[in-house]
């Protein structure tokens, strides 16, 4: 005690020789298992310079969005120059509508607004028709209105409703300032006896606070939502605590943000003509998808650009995002249409013609959205395609990675087939399945089409797991970072062996 | 490019191990963890690591802890067996006391007595190292010294390296 420090220093030289003279049992160099990682290396080996070039890519085409914004989106309302295309586009697409609600959707000219939203396990909420949803003169009495139908509407298969029943009284507050506008920002005071919101457990607490945000947003001009109670008080629905400002993209169930980057490529197709087409849920659940079919230009696929952007609103005012698609091809501006599939509300087609700073002319395909979330871009040959896939199931997306087979929580064979699409360093895909107990019962690596890419590549492969695993397995698919070797962008789920 | 690496595993591993063993008291999983440190270091690249013996034992480190579960069955084995025994021990018995004791401190403390005293690190190394605020290295150290010291057969051997 007399001497700290030293006595310290003694009894630290101490604990090193301790230490130094435990008994170990060396590996030597030839059996550790870096000397097997280098002798045999399971994965292409990482050159910073790949990653260099995948960096220059990427502010490539960050300089390309931002240095010619008005080639990519060119809303058609907005378009003073449009004449060539502002007759092919069915009139009502773009008018106001905030004058009359939505009519019956007999003849669909805009996206049907008089919708409420559903909760699904997994995926993003699902909207669906209710008849009355969204009456009044006033952007507050809609709101209300729609509001009010979600309480007794009936959720379509494979949704929930998570709003508390006729029974319990939990409705908007009646009386002024129960429905508050402040520009994109709507209020909802609820009058909620107790505090208590008569809603069981955090996932359909959760559920009911994406269905209030989905059905008040539905409203175009409203982005975001303050969910109170009991005259503007914070609110907890079953402990979950309401942030004060809840937008779409905040709780659409997904951890990835979809990419604000703009996908291109020169193609290489000339003299092409594009044909679309789209689909939901049809893919794999939950994902919507775009396709572009091209003809002519010896099969390529001609030069192309895809960007998505929250907020089209005011010039596609019926999205409250917009993905962009731009090809160096001809197109026919009358397949633009009203979609209404959640989450594709309305696709507008139009000729971009050339122009001053546009050698070639070129078709753009805007497609309304109902949120940002994930979405892809790929190509595929024979036919020449160009296809953008949106969502998918939450847990089988990252930024990076998206699995459409298997599906998650579905069953699987001895042998099966895993695909998907991944943006991955040098089209390396990584997966990994484990058993009940967590313990790795087949592991390997598969080649995407595509990587080091700002375009995805796709891949497929089939996995056989030993005979001796049964029941539910966990199915990883990741990147192994170039930079550090960490897996990055991961992607797990569960399936049943059966 | 490989025998950068074979250097690297032979300068290195051995005392990796070692620290991994005092701190973790399970030979098994120190080798595990060890082994898993260099093909860590192999995914990064030799070139980025700056200090690769402190980078290792920061990794190797990480991966023992992992496996709390077995760690603490084996935490537990060593209080049975290292308790102080008769006067008279000889320099192995003490030893072995003083690892025993060692592994009664707290994870962190434990780490950074190994970084410290068998590693050599500066206090500024173990802080960028092990991202611990510089300031508060010293306090830890001295804390983990004290606490071993009062587990009475850690002083006593401490009195006897002087010797």
């Amino acid at each position: 005690m007399t001497n700290e420090p030293r006595d310290d220093e003694l009894l630290g030289r101490a604990l090193s020789r301790a230490v130094e003279t435990q008994q170990v049992r060396e590996t030597g160099y030839e059996r550790s298992r870096l000397a097997q990682r280098i002798s045999r290396p399971a994965r292409p080996p990482f050159g910073q310079f790949f990653a260099l070039v995948a960096a220059l890519a990427l502010i490539v085409a960050l300089g390309t969005w931002f240095g010619r914004p008005s080639d990519v989106i060119v809303p058609v309302a907005a378009s003073p120059s449009g004449s060539a295309t502002s007759t092919a586009v069915p009139a009502g697409s773009s008018a106001p509508a905030s004058a009359t609600p939505s009519p019956a959707p007999t003849a669909k000219t805009s996206p049907d607004h008089a919708v409420v939203y559903f909760a699904r396990d997994g995926y993003a909420p699902v909207a669906a028709p209710v008849a009355g949803a969204g009456t009044g003169s006033t952007v507050a009495e809609r709101v209300a209105s729609r509001i009010e139908k979600l309480r007794d509407a009936v959720a379509p298969p494979g949704a929930v409703n998570a709003y508390p029943g006729r029974g319990i009284p939990v409705v908007l507050a009646r009386g002024a300032g129960d429905v508050k506008v402040t520009g994109d920002l709507v209020t909802l005071d609820f009058a909620v006896p107790a505090s208590d919101w008569g809603v069981k457990g955090a996932a359909f607490a959760r559920a009911l606070i994406q269905q209030l945000v989905f059905t008040a947003t539905e409203e175009p001009g409203i982005r975001r939502v303050t969910i109170t109670e009991n005259g503007g008080k914070p609110t907890t629905i079953d402990q979950i605590q309401v942030d004060p400002e809840l937008s779409r993209d905040d709780i659409n169930g997904y951890d990835a943000r979809a990419s604000t980057d703009v996908i291109e490529d020169d193609g290489g197709g000339d003299g092409v003509t594009a044909r679309s087409s789209w689909s939901v849920d049809t893919a794999a659940p939950g994902v919507a998808r775009f396709v572009l079919t091209f003809s002519g230009g010896n099969g390529k696929i001609p030069a192309f650009s895809v960007g998505a952007k929250t907020n089209g609103e005011p010039a596609f005012r019926d999205g409250k995002s917009v993905l962009a698609i731009t090809v160096t091809a001809a197109g026919d501006p009358s397949e633009s249409a009203v979609i209404d599939r959640t989450p594709l509300r309305q696709l507008h087609v139009s000729v971009v013609p050339a122009s001053a700073t546009l050698t070639k002319e070129r078709m753009q395909y805007v497609l309304q959205l109902d949120d940002m979330r994930p979405w892809r871009v790929f190509t595929l040959s024979s036919p020449a395609r160009l296809v953008v896939d949106i969502g998918g199931a939450w847990q089988a997306v990252s930024d990076r990675i998206a699995v459409y087979q298997p599906t998650v929580g579905g069953t699987i064979a001895q042998s099966f087939v895993l695909s998907g699409a991944a943006r991955v360093f040098e089209a390396n895909v990584v997966w990994r399945v484990k058993d009940s107990k967590l313990k790795v019962v087949a592991e390997g690596h598969t080649m995407a089409t595509l990587g080091t890419s700002p375009v995805w590549g796709t891949f497929q492969t089939t996995i056989t797991l030993p005979g001796t695993v049964t029941g539910n397995v966990t199915i990883e698919v990741f990147e192994v970072s170039p930079r550090d070797g960490s897996e990055v962008g991961a992607v797990s789920f569960a399936a049943v062996l059966r | 490019m490989t025998d950068g690496w074979r250097e690297l595993y032979d300068a290195e591993y051995p005392r990796l191990l070692r620290a991994l063993l005092a701190i973790g008291g399970d030979p098994d999983a120190a080798e595990d963890a060890a082994q898993e440190a260099f093909v860590k270091a192999h995914r990064s690249g030799l070139d980025r690591l700056e200090r690769p013996g402190a980078w290792l034992l920061v990794v190797g480190t990480r991966e023992l802890l992992r496996s709390r579960k077995r760690r603490r069955v084996e935490d537990e084995k060593w209080a049975e067996h290292g308790a102080p025994s008769a006067p008279g021990t000889d320099a192995i018995a003490d030893r072995a006391d003083l690892l025993a004791a060692l592994r009664q401190l707290p994870e962190r403390q434990r780490t950074v007595v190994i970084a410290r005293y068998y590693y050599g690190l500066t206090y500024d190394e173990i802080a960028r190292q092990f991202s611990i605020k510089s300031g508060t290295v010293a306090a830890t150290l001295h804390q983990a010294l004290e606490k071993l010291r009062q587990i009475q057969i850690a002083g006593r051997l401490a009195r006897g390296a002087i010797r």
